[in-house]
């Protein structure tokens, strides 16, 4: 395995970058952290209706979220790849195909996270901006939305490995991204196609394990803040 | 009944229970009071092996309790415990939550079980909740329940744990007049508890505890109307509040 | 073309037959990953620390490595490994759907698994201290007070997991499974038409999980539904891809 690492590991780092677009594990990182990052403000708007007084409107919402979720997302990136060409008349490359459905995808998920956020505060802090004279816009920006985020983050860690191995999809529409890149390689590597899936699968270990224990440490920092803040002192 | 020797115990580097010793004989009522972080939970705790202990011995009818041996089983049968929480079993009915451990645990039938189980729900006065699900229960009634789940292992000694404590005031007086009938009845109770009036009528024993020590250990009569230490002084003052 | 027309005609067929593929694998690798998950949840109690660490980095593991991988280890990696005997025995039946089911049995079972574990960390310590205290032993207190309230409040996230992975059986596709998503492309590679086959199986998911959905809120309103105080619920794992 240190073989192939020495001989491949740049391949498998950057993909045939710079003869070709930058792929391999490099990709993956990028289209995971750029695809939450554009994630969450598409998540945010998504949140809005979903907390709509106004009932279809918020419905209609939920109906979308729901769409989002009950499909597979292998799913969804065959319609933005095969459908939004024939619709909108443009075909985007493999890579950005991937972007935009792991961002809609992502989006309605986190649109979830967001409201399951600011639900779980409890409602005397909205009361008691709107008692202090505060409108329903100010209260949400300056005292809901910053507990809200706060107690979102260790879902938003875990979130970002779970893009990371959706990146991997990417290999069904030949997105160069580390899995098909690794796929290439055991091709190319007939006799030692075992130590190559051995190498992905350590890669994403890699990538993931740090995020899962970060995402635990945070969620318990979080939970002891939550508790200390809405229980009584005994 | 129950005797406690030279009880030392620790939380990690907190020295919570300081050479406590006790004696208790069948039929008293001990009410243990004291200012918060003072150790009588604690106490209440090891008696039923709920909590280990560091030195000392803990007998209870005339056996040593120890969480670790294999006696600590059969030996709880025979300890009743009220929780501060009432820790009621939230996927059983009131009846199910009475009988499970007679059945289980004294082989009794369904039938024996649930007839016994009717006689303590009339005593708490819940003979119509037989069949509805705790949680639909006020606090002081989930917490009568949980007094006839105890009394169901027909134990000879009862421990409270700030019986009425996550109670809201008006509920308090029910599950109290229980436990005071439970009193008239003989029964050898310990009860941590911050309800001085029902101290004063219902204890045989005031233990007044302060940061690990047992202070006063007297009538109540005398505690409440001359205590000999400044701590306990304080303490009524407090409570009280003159 | 309507849609009912072009599922009356052949195409509906190949899609019925991906279907039952789609709903076969689904069945298997749900009793399968509970059975693992229950498996790895009770070695996970045991006394043993070491056994604990060990246990839950090797469910970590799992869960941090995309699904795809699994499936492409178990289908060009495992076979290889295997005793020339076993791997003839293999590759006489349906090895493609047989290596798509282990790795969906073993990704999803480690996230029940952890879905399982946290319901009995949600059920309160005063539970198990009042059975104790009633002269229950921990064994028994294990079987009549804490799993029958940790399993009740595991069923919704199980719901949850067994959408999940219906959704995630698509990607057996990767290694020739004809399920849904594959009888759709290969219609599409057909016709030259991706509207209608997609359209289709996009369908037949979204039912699936009203389905679910709904089953999963009436269970809730059923059994959970006398809770007065709010619910515990673990925190779903959600497997993704």
């Amino acid at each position: 395995m240190i073989e192939i690492l020495q001989t491949y590991g740049m391949q498998l780092l950057i993909g045939g970058f710079p003869h070709t677009p930058l792929g391999g594990l490099a990709l993956t990182v990028i289209l995971a952290v750029s695809g939450l990052v554009l994630a969450m403000p598409v998540g945010l708007l998504m949140a809005v209706p979903l907390r709509s007084r106004f009932r279809p409107v918020k419905a209609l919402a939920e109906l979308i979220v729901f769409y989002i979720r009950s499909v597979p997302l292998l799913l969804h990136v065959l319609w933005v790849y095969f459908l939004m060409p024939a619709i909108i008349g443009v075909s985007f490359p493999p890579a950005i195909t991937m972007l935009i459905t792991l961002v809609l995808f992502n989006g309605a998920y986190i649109s979830k996270i967001v409201v399951a956020g600011i639900d779980a505060l409890p409602r005397g802090q909205t009361e008691a901006a709107l008692s202090l004279g505060f409108g329903r816009v100010q209260t949400m920006r300056h005292i809901i939305l910053p507990q809200a985020l706060r107690n979102m983050l260790p879902s938003l860690v875990s979130q970002l490995s779970l893009l990371i191995k959706e990146t991997a999809l990417g290999a069904a529409i030949g997105a160069t991204e580390a899995t098909q890149t690794f796929l290439d390689l055991a091709d190319n590597l007939p006799g030692q196609a075992i130590q190559v899936y051995a190498l992905l699968a350590l890669a994403y270990f890699a990538l993931c394990y740090p995020l899962l224990l970060i995402g635990r440490r945070l969620e318990r920092c979080v939970g002891k803040a939550q508790k200390i803040a809405t229980e009584p002192a005994s | 009944m129950i005797t406690i020797t030279h009880l030392d115990k620790h939380f990690d580097r907190l020295h919570v229970l300081k050479d406590i010793s006790l004696n208790v004989k069948p039929g008293e009522v001990l009410v243990l009071c004291g200012p918060s972080g003072s150790g009588k939970t604690t106490l209440l705790r090891t008696i039923n092996g709920l909590e280990t202990i560091d030195s000392g011995t803990i007998t209870v009818d005339g056996e040593t309790v120890d969480p670790k041996s294999r006696e600590i089983r059969r030996q709880r049968q025979g300890i009743g415990f009220v929780f501060q929480q009432f820790n009621l079993f939230p996927h059983l009915s009131v009846i199910d939550n009475i009988t499970l451990a007679p059945r289980k645990l004294k082989g009794l039938t369904r039938d024996e079980a649930e007839a016994r189980a009717m006689q303590l729900l009339d005593r708490v006065g819940l003979r119509d909740k037989r069949d509805v699900h705790t949680d639909t229960l006020s606090g002081g009634q989930q917490q009568r329940i949980a007094i006839a789940r105890a009394l169901a292992m027909e134990p000879p000694v009862l421990l409270f744990d700030e019986p009425t404590s996550a109670l809201d005031p008006e509920m308090v007086g029910e599950v109290l007049s229980v436990i005071r009938e439970l009193a008239q009845d003989g029964m050898t109770m310990l009860c941590v508890t911050h309800e001085m009036g029902f101290a004063r009528d219902v204890a045989s024993r005031i233990i007044f505890m302060a940061d690990g020590r047992i202070v006063e250990d007297t009538s109540p009569g005398q505690f409440f109307s001359a205590p000999e230490s400044a701590r306990a002084r304080a303490f009524l003052q407090d409570i009280l509040g003159h | 073309m309507t849609l009912i027309e072009f599922l009356s005609g052949r195409y509906g067929e190949l899609l019925l037959k991906g279907l039952i593929v789609t709903l076969q694998l689904s069945g298997v690798t749900l009793a399968a990953s509970f059975v693992i998950g229950v498996v790895l949840t009770l070695i996970r109690l045991s006394p043993l620390w070491i056994v604990q660490q060990a246990v839950g980095l090797l469910v970590d593991a799992i869960r941090s490595v995309p699904l795809l991988v699994h499936v492409i280890f178990w289908y060009f990696g495992a076979p290889e490994l295997l005793p020339d005997g076993l791997r003839m025995w293999l590759y006489a039946r349906d090895v493609n759907f047989i290596c798509a089911a282990v790795a969906i049995s073993i990704y999803a079972g480690a996230f029940i698994s952890e879905d399982l574990r946290s319901g009995l960390r949600s059920i309160p310590r005063g539970q198990s201290e009042a059975s104790l205290s009633l002269g229950f032993s921990g064994f028994e207190t294990f079987r009549y007070i804490i799993l029958p309230q940790a399993f009740r409040i595991t069923v919704p996230p199980l719901l949850g997991q067994a959408m999940t992975l219906t959704k995630n059986t698509s990607i057996a596709l990767m290694i020739g499974v004809p399920e849904l998503v594959y009888q759709a492309r290969r219609i599409q590679d057909i016709t030259y038409e991706p509207l209608m086959p997609y359209a289709s199986a996009t369908l037949v998911y979204v039912v699936i999980c009203a389905l679910l959905t709904l089953a999963s809120r009436a269970y809730s309103r059923t059994a959970l539904s006398h809770r007065t105080e709010p619910e515990r619920t673990p925190a779903t794992r959600e497997q993704s891809a």
